[in-house]
């Protein structure tokens, strides 16, 4: 990949060197990585995007947010604007699309006795299963408010101002999405209390 | 705004704790981030004068019909090799586009006993005859439903070469990556022997032996004349030697 035009130097992507702060004020692309990777991560797994295709979504935000960092004015917050392209990142994403399997994908690196036992984890699962279900069942409007208020606690002012909504408006939203989610749990309790 | 009850709060916890990545995860993507921006580098800003804008359009010509003679060189090279002696065979300016096939029996392995696929060929020196019209024809002929795409033909070509360059750097990771992103974005390439031999290659030598050990088995079994086979064979025991070595001298210290 060495010579001709737009040609990328091996190894200067994703490096401090080549992705300092710009005189400009833009934010660095490795710093959004490293700052806001997690929320990408949590935000697409809430909005419906399967485990297997995780990486390939988390990519895809990212190569959007490499492309446009040079356009980011900071008229919004940085995570309003990220959160616009997980969203739109996550839509292209089927819901419960499971990508074939391939001889290139990742192994699990993760050893079995890391993070919590088997039980934690099964209880993990179980909770994480009923949420992304309980999120998916809400219409769009409050599934947002709800993934951000309730799931990355962020305070409703906030959340009014990445949703660009008025901040009643968000609030309303939130009331009525947190009522689903005491119904569906109470629900969700009542099936395994007769089972 | 209410507090939530003690059981919602707890679910949200350990779905929270579920939906979050692990350092892993983030180790991954940014290898495949760093593997997509490689093999799509974001093209410069253009400059606003005018005089920039001519000259850019014409670089952009000259790059295209540049990479439409290296495909053209390539696509010829590979023709070549794949023809049977009694053929004839087509010119091949290998000094145009140091081929991503390596040569079987002139290629030098690197001292990490990684092959030397994807390598530029060793350049001929004027009037010196390539080296291709001396290689044995191969099995695997030219597949059919391939349109002859010369833009993604280079794309893949330097993307295997990148594969290639990664492995040599000793980052089979990123060269696992750059190889995904490849499957991604052209699927149906043209050089799938190349793939799947650097992919057993990238297996191995990311230490998941026994998974490459399977794919070179595959390999060796589907493209049982490729001039790869050796190779990729060799980088595997060599991984697998180089493992027990390790189990071994475990075993014998006190």
């Amino acid at each position: 990949m060495a010579g001709g035009p737009g040609t990328y130097r091996w190894g200067d992507v994703l490096k401090p060197s080549a992705m300092s702060r710009r005189d400009s004020g833009e934010p660095d692309f490795d710093g959004v990585y490293a700052e806001h990777f997690e929320f990408v991560w949590r935000c697409l797994r809430a909005l419906g995007v399967a485990p297997a295709a995780l990486d390939d979504a988390a990519q895809d935000v990212f190569l959007v947010v490499h492309r446009q960092i040079p356009t980011f004015r900071g008229e919004s917050t940085l995570r309003t604007w990220l959160f616009g392209i997980v969203r739109n990142v996550a839509s292209r994403h089927h819901r419960g699309t499971r990508r074939k399997s391939s001889p290139l994908d990742p192994l699990d690196e993760e050893l079995p006795s890391a993070g919590p036992n088997p039980f934690e984890r099964a209880a993990d699962a179980e909770a994480s299963a009923f949420v992304a279900s309980f999120v998916g069942s809400l219409p769009p409007k409050r599934r947002d408010v709800f993934i951000l208020a309730v799931l990355e606690e962020i305070s409703v002012p906030e959340v009014a101002r990445i949703l660009s909504i008025p901040l009643n408006t968000a609030y309303t939203r939130l009331r009525a999405a947190r009522a689903e989610f005491e119904r569906a749990l109470s629900r969700q309790r009542g099936d395994h209390e007769q089972t | 705004m209410n507090r939530l009850e003690p059981d919602q709060s707890q679910v949200l916890a350990r779905a929270r704790r579920a939906f979050s990545p692990t350092a892993s995860d983030a180790d991954r993507v940014r290898v495949s981030l760093r593997a997509a921006l490689a093999m799509n580098p974001p093209v410069a800003a253009p400059d606003p004068s005018a005089t920039a804008g001519r000259l850019s359009r014409i670089a952009m010509r000259l790059f295209v019909a540049g990479a439409i003679a290296a495909s053209s060189g390539a696509i010829g090279y590979r023709m070549g090799r794949r023809a049977a002696p009694s053929e004839p065979r087509a010119p091949i300016s290998v000094p145009v586009a140091p081929a991503i096939i390596a040569d079987p029996a002139g290629a030098t392995a690197p001292a990490n006993g990684l092959p030397a696929v994807g390598a530029a060929e060793p350049r001929p020196r004027p009037g010196q005859a390539t080296t291709s019209v001396a290689r044995p024809p191969r099995r695997s002929e030219s597949r059919p439903g391939h349109s002859l795409d010369p833009d993604s033909l280079v794309r893949e070509i330097e993307a295997l070469r990148s594969v290639e360059r990664a492995l040599r750097d000793g980052t089979p990771g990123l060269a696992l990556a750059l190889l995904r992103e490849l499957d991604r974005t052209l699927p149906e390439g043209k050089l799938t022997e190349e793939r799947r031999a650097t992919a057993a290659i990238a297996r191995c030598a990311s230490g998941a032996v026994p998974l490459g050990l399977d794919l070179a088995k595959e390999f060796g079994s589907d493209y049982p004349d490729s001039v790869y086979r050796e190779r990729v064979e060799e980088a595997c025991a060599q991984t697998d030697l180089e493992r027990a070595g390790d189990t071994a001298s475990r075993r014998h210290q006190p």
